[in-house]
């Protein structure tokens, strides 16, 4: 284990409300353990930033480990980050050179306002899954294990589709800000099975004219989602919404 | 709840009509390339070829032929130039830095900059076509029966070698079809996930067949002009007559 200490030069978006204009703000910080995570990181500028009576930077953060999807920064100009597949929180500070400059960024979308500092409205994706609707279910019993048969690789990328936290990283990335991973994630997760089936047209179409009234852009194929995304989801998932979106559109 | 125009229209369906419009483009521009190519086997077989195009289907090829070209080019035009509207309303604060994620991406500068060349290559199609279809041309009688009849065809080849031996004519045309390459690197693989190929191995190999396609596309057109400059004679002889002898028209 490391002993050292390390210290960076922070570049921080500092946005007092919604409709105040914002900019970056110069910061240093010192005796960083290169084990901690970037969150504790900003908890220690906000230490130092109290003890000076400034107000602290706010920042979104939960479980602290990688699985909800509440904390998400763009760092250095990629969204959570520069390591592949993970989450703000679990980033370590040993990923960053002593010294280094780091610009810290709220997720960037017009469906995604600024509501202090880095913390964004990511409500718009909560409307979305909304927009999905229900699934029928049979009420009753509990039905025999196995009683459906769904095959290895349907079951596989639904489960897939299904591990995304809804962090927005997506939509932060995306050139065009564009919440298509997401969407096409919550889309798969269902229609990959067949309990997803019965609603599968009618979900498709309205989660997508949900994403479209909240003003996200187009998918242009850059791919940049797949990249940022601390759960790896693929953009396949993008392309099988849009095989389901056929059949809405023909149906 | 999903209306006609919202479903057909949205960020979704209104994108399928880019990509099914750009497939069929890309069809196209083999079939042109193609064509084009009949030219290194003379000046007989590319005039042939040019009074098949106009003579098909009793004629008909051609004015169907057009108004298709009319339609797709429109269509994949306007989707998407609405859809890349939208995408800046969708980020209106932007990064102060922002730099590509690499790694499981698929982003280019030929992704990034569909509608820069997009635009460039729509503006060549106005001034190619205003060249090539409807500038001066010089009557050429491809056989017996329509020797003096009243539809005379047009010297193709005599137009194109004169105009590739003006340089500003060569420039333009190399930089135009080294940008409908780079248009083509993101383009073809992108209308195929756009339409839902959801193999991923399948979306890689597009990936990579895409960019061959788009190089080899690139130069087969780039060829072509640079073989007239430095390889054809620009005095002929051509099937036409000489336009001092009142053959232009």
């Amino acid at each position: 284990m490391s002993t050292q200490s390390m210290s960076f030069n922070l570049r921080v978006w500092r946005q007092e409300g919604p409709q105040e204009p914002g900019r970056l703000v110069d910061y240093k910080v010192v005796d960083i353990s290169p084990e901690m995570s970037f969150l504790e990181m900003l908890d220690e500028l906000n230490v130092q930033l109290t003890r000076k009576g400034e107000r602290p930077v706010e920042f979104d953060s939960d479980c602290r480990e990688g699985i909800c999807g509440m904390c998400g920064l763009v760092i250095t100009g990629v969204a959570h980050g520069p390591l592949s597949a993970t989450t703000t929180c679990t980033l370590r500070m040993r990923h960053f050179q002593d010294g280094q400059t780091i610009e810290v960024e709220p997720f960037r979308a017009a469906a995604f306002p600024v509501l202090r500092d880095l913390v964004v409205d990511r409500t718009a994706l909560d409307r979305i899954i909304q927009a999905g609707g229900f699934v029928s279910q049979n009420a009753g019993s509990a039905p025999d294990g196995n009683a459906i048969p769904i095959p290895k690789d349907d079951a596989e990328n639904a489960m897939d589709a299904a591990s995304c936290i809804g962090c927005g990283a997506c939509v932060a990335a995306c050139p065009n800000a564009s919440a298509f991973l997401f969407t096409s994630a919550k889309v798969s997760q269902l229609a990959y099975l067949p309990q997803g089936r019965p609603e599968a047209r009618r979900r498709v179409a309205s989660m997508v004219r949900q994403m479209d009234l909240e003003g996200f852009g187009n998918c242009t194929n850059h791919g940049e989602c797949e990249a940022v995304c601390p759960k790896e989801v693929s953009i396949h998932h993008i392309a099988r919404m849009r095989k389901e979106y056929w059949k809405a559109m023909l149906g | 709840m999903n209306t006609f125009v919202s479903l057909y229209w949205s960020t979704v369906g209104r994108k399928f009509w880019t990509a099914l419009t750009g497939i069929c483009l890309v069809g196209f521009v083999i079939v042109h390339l193609v064509g084009n190519l009949t030219l290194f086997m003379g000046n007989q077989a590319m005039n042939d070829y040019a009074y098949f195009l106009e003579t098909a289907l009793h004629g008909g090829l051609r004015p169907f032929g057009e108004l298709a070209l009319l339609v797709l080019f429109g269509v994949h035009a306007l989707t998407a130039l609405s859809a890349t509207l939208q995408n800046r309303r969708g980020r209106t604060q932007g990064y102060a830095v922002s730099r590509p994620a690499g790694g499981r991406s698929h982003q280019t500068l030929s992704s990034r900059t569909m509608v820069v060349t997009g635009l460039i290559l729509l503006a060549f199609l106005v001034l190619h076509v205003a060249q090539f279809r409807f500038g001066v041309g010089f009557d050429w009688h491809v056989t017996a029966e329509s020797a003096g009849s009243a539809h005379p065809v047009r010297d193709v080849y005599r137009t194109v070698v004169e105009a590739f031996h003006t340089p500003l004519w060569m420039g333009i045309y190399l930089f135009v079809m080294a940008l409908l390459g780079f248009h083509l690197r993101h383009g073809i693989w992108s209308a195929f996930q756009t339409l839902g190929t959801i193999n991923t191995p399948l979306r890689r190999a597009l990936f990579i067949l895409g960019a061959v396609l788009a190089v080899l596309l690139a130069l087969g057109f780039l060829v072509l002009p640079v073989y007239i400059y430095a390889v054809v004679d620009p005095a002929g002889p051509f099937q036409s007559a000489p336009s001092t002898l009142g053959g232009a028209r």
